[in-house]
């Protein structure tokens, strides 16, 4: 009989907590993806602080608060995002997938906005995706060189990243581009990371993409190489 | 304090709400009549001790939270007489 999770790694186990909001629908696809990549991983009230002992953040794909006023902006004041700040001084890793990044934008965390999909409608499909450069300082991104091919599924209304044209030619940080964009997000840019690297923000799910019985497993790259990283460098 | 909020897409920025709202319309009986721009509205309710206080607080929170400067454009309107929850047919409304 074939598994659907056949490739659990066994090395040392890193805590990883997944935010849960009111709302929130990608949160048990996020602890399985990260469960299989050797985090010992467990759900987080969205009410609550990031316990000491954690060393990763996921923020999961759903509409917390049911994305009223604008998606994401209830969200980022919840207690758990709050705590972010404190969390990232320890040296920990964050993630924001779909509704996730839309939080980590509406709390500051990353540059930019996003906003409804042009040409307006909600797209779902396989998307192909291509590293580039500017991923070579983030842990998410150790084992992927620029240039890279990925396949991860979307799944979104308002995923088109837009930031602030700058006569100086400063822009966000984007590790990964669309092939083929399919919201009109500026530079055609799939996700976007903060100036540490250790902040990801990323529209389509990875975590949807850890199985070839599903598509691909293409999402568990990303998910081990923090794992790697956090084994290495553990947080204060 | 009260006040309303009305949020609207920056000039020239994309407003696909009121794109979608248009191509509807113009599909039906009312294709003479465009939705121009697509919004949302809030009534706030402030508590300061001054009208120049909540006035002040009330850009505050919307420069802060409630609006997204990349994207949206924002107005205030004070009220100064008492609201109704009830539906009236003043200036309009209905």
């Amino acid at each position: 009989m074939t598994t659907l999770f056949p490739h659990r790694e066994s090395s040392a186990q890193v805590s990883a907590a997944v935010i849960v909001f009111p709302g929130s629908n990608g949160d048990h696809d996020l602890l399985q993806a990260l469960t299989l990549c050797g985090f010992s991983a467990r759900f987080l009230d969205a009410e609550q602080e990031i316990p000491i002992d954690v060393s990763l953040v996921g923020l999961p794909g759903g509409f917390s608060y049911g994305d009223y006023w604008r998606a994401g902006v209830l969200a980022s004041r919840s207690r758990a995002v709050r705590s972010l700040a404190a969390f990232l001084q320890r040296g920990g890793l964050v993630i924001g997938i779909c509704n996730g990044f839309q939080i980590l934008v509406e709390s500051g965390h990353l540059p930019g906005a996003l906003t409804y999909n042009h040409p307006p409608r909600f797209v779902h499909r396989w998307v192909k995706l291509r590293v580039t450069e500017e991923s070579a300082r983030s842990p998410w991104f150790s084992s992927l060189p620029s240039g890279t091919e990925l396949r991860f599924p979307i799944a979104h209304a308002e995923g088109s990243y837009r930031y602030a044209d700058s006569s100086s030619g400063i822009r966000p940080a984007i590790p990964l581009l669309y092939e083929d964009n399919p919201n009109g997000s500026m530079s055609d840019a799939a996700a976007v990371l903060d100036d540490s690297g250790r902040i990801l923000g990323i529209m389509p799910h990875p975590e949807r993409a850890c199985d070839l019985m599903l598509g691909s497993q293409d999402g568990l790259r990303l998910f081990q190489a923090a794992q790697r990283y956090l084994v290495r460098r553990p947080i204060q | 304090m009260k006040f309303e909020l009305i949020v609207r897409p920056r000039p020239g920025a994309r407003d696909p709400q009121a794109d979608a709202v248009s191509a509807a319309l113009h599909r039906s009986e009312w294709s003479h009549i465009s939705a121009h721009s697509v919004g949302r509205y809030m009534l706030l309710s402030v508590d300061a001790p001054s009208e120049e206080q909540a006035l002040a607080q009330a850009h505050s929170v919307c420069e802060q939270l409630l609006v997204n400067p990349l994207l949206e454009q924002y107005e205030l309107r004070a009220i100064r007489e008492p609201l109704s929850d009830e539906p009236s047919d003043r200036n309009g409304a209905r």
